[in-house]
């Protein structure tokens, strides 16, 4: 599968890691669906009255053939995932794309930038993962635009160069501020 | 970068009018059956054509709608601004500097990737119009959850600080951007918004 480059993506590369951690949490979400539905089925058959056991046990086994082919598919959905996930640096912007089958593609100029900062859940403690979070003055990019599961390395390279892009955007503006402004 | 441009540049393309009614249509389908069934099959069921005669209904309504929009909403890439008109009944009017534009999104659900649309988003930072009444999403087992079926809903035109022009091919999509960024850089307000 051909992993979307960029030199910035070559530079601050994502970590494999980042494929069984989505795993693993679709899966313990799901699993916790499944067990839900499960006892539900339980104390469906038990309050019936009928005989029980051989009905729970096809269930039972239908629930776990049923998460094994979630599991699979998880699996090869964050590879594909992985592979076409997209981010940037270009001199004027940053574009991160994401998504395989509904690709959505955020494009932030340096100077909208109000926030660069990395965080840790619990699975990204276990797996070694960071997410690089940037946000302009809207919350909807504090969601959307953001680069998970990298390692340390390239998590703290990753905000090292964007704050000095937009330090430096911003010292070129103000040196050479714009004739064109509509508001002065 | 001379020259106005405008919804007749890069228009929203007549076949994304279809596209809101297409969860009427699977409901008609899903439907469809259980009328058989019922005119024809031995226990007969008048809701079921109640269902589908509503349903019928609000398609074609939701229909009208929907050109009725794409028709009345006209966008203009100027010089200084960026200029919005929309409204069927009501009308409304926006200008909006470059500078204040934050961000850009160009978005593909499924329909669009089948026949090759993109939805163009543009955010601005005006907080009265909505910067910051988005519903923010969740991190459950590191998955993200929250209001997405609402951030999903896709409009044509402006609303709060975000504005769709949803419907463009996609390579118009991607110019629609790029024009939009050189915009940004020529624009800039002389007191930017990064505390940084």
């Amino acid at each position: 599968m051909q992993i979307a480059q960029s030199k910035t993506r070559e530079q601050f590369p994502l970590s494999y890691n980042k494929i069984m951690k989505k795993t693993i949490a679709s899966t313990i979400a799901i699993m916790i669906l499944l067990l839900i539905i499960w006892g539900f089925l339980a104390f469906m058959f038990v309050s019936i009255g009928q005989e029980v056991i051989a009905w729970l046990g096809i269930a039972a086994f239908v629930i776990f053939g049923f998460l094994f082919v979630v599991i699979l598919s998880t699996y090869f959905y964050q590879r594909w995932y992985f592979a076409v996930y997209f981010y940037d640096l270009t001199p004027d912007f940053i574009q991160i794309k994401k998504g395989p089958i509904t690709p959505r593609e955020i494009t932030l100029p340096y100077e909208r930038i109000q926030d660069v900062y990395v965080d840790q859940d619990l699975l990204d403690r276990i797996f070694g993962l960071y997410d690089v979070h940037l946000s302009s003055a809207t919350i909807s990019s504090g969601v959307e635009a953001h680069i998970d599961g990298v390692e340390k390395q390239a998590a703290e390279g990753l905000r090292a160069i964007l704050l000095e892009t937009i330090k430096q955007r911003i010292s070129k503006n103000k040196a050479n501020p714009s004739t064109n402004n509509p508001i002065s | 970068m001379d020259g106005i441009i405008t919804e007749k540049d890069y228009p929203i393309q007549g076949l994304w009018i279809f596209k809101p009614i297409i969860g009427s249509l699977l409901g008609l389908i899903i439907l469809a059956p259980l009328f058989w069934f019922s005119r024809f099959g031995t226990s007969k069921n008048p809701k079921i054509s109640i269902y589908i005669l509503l349903i019928i209904i609000f398609s074609i309504f939701h229909f009208i709608v929907t050109i009725l929009r794409r028709a009345t909403f006209h966008y203009s890439i100027e010089g200084s601004f960026l200029i919005l008109r929309q409204g069927i009944l009501s009308k409304q009017q926006r200008h909006i500097p470059y500078g204040v534009i934050q961000n850009l999104f160009v978005v593909q659900d499924l329909f669009d990737r089948i026949f090759r649309l993109a939805s163009l988003t543009i955010e601005n930072a005006s907080q009265g119009a909505g910067a910051f009444s988005t519903p923010q999403k969740q991190k459950v087992f590191g998955l993200r959850i929250g209001n997405q079926r609402r951030q999903q809903m896709e409009i044509v035109g402006f609303y709060r600080n975000k504005i769709s022009i949803p419907g463009l091919t996609k390579t118009n999509a991607e110019i629609l951007k790029g024009i939009i960024l050189q915009k940004m850089k020529e624009n800039p307000i002389e007191d930017n918004q990064s505390g940084l």
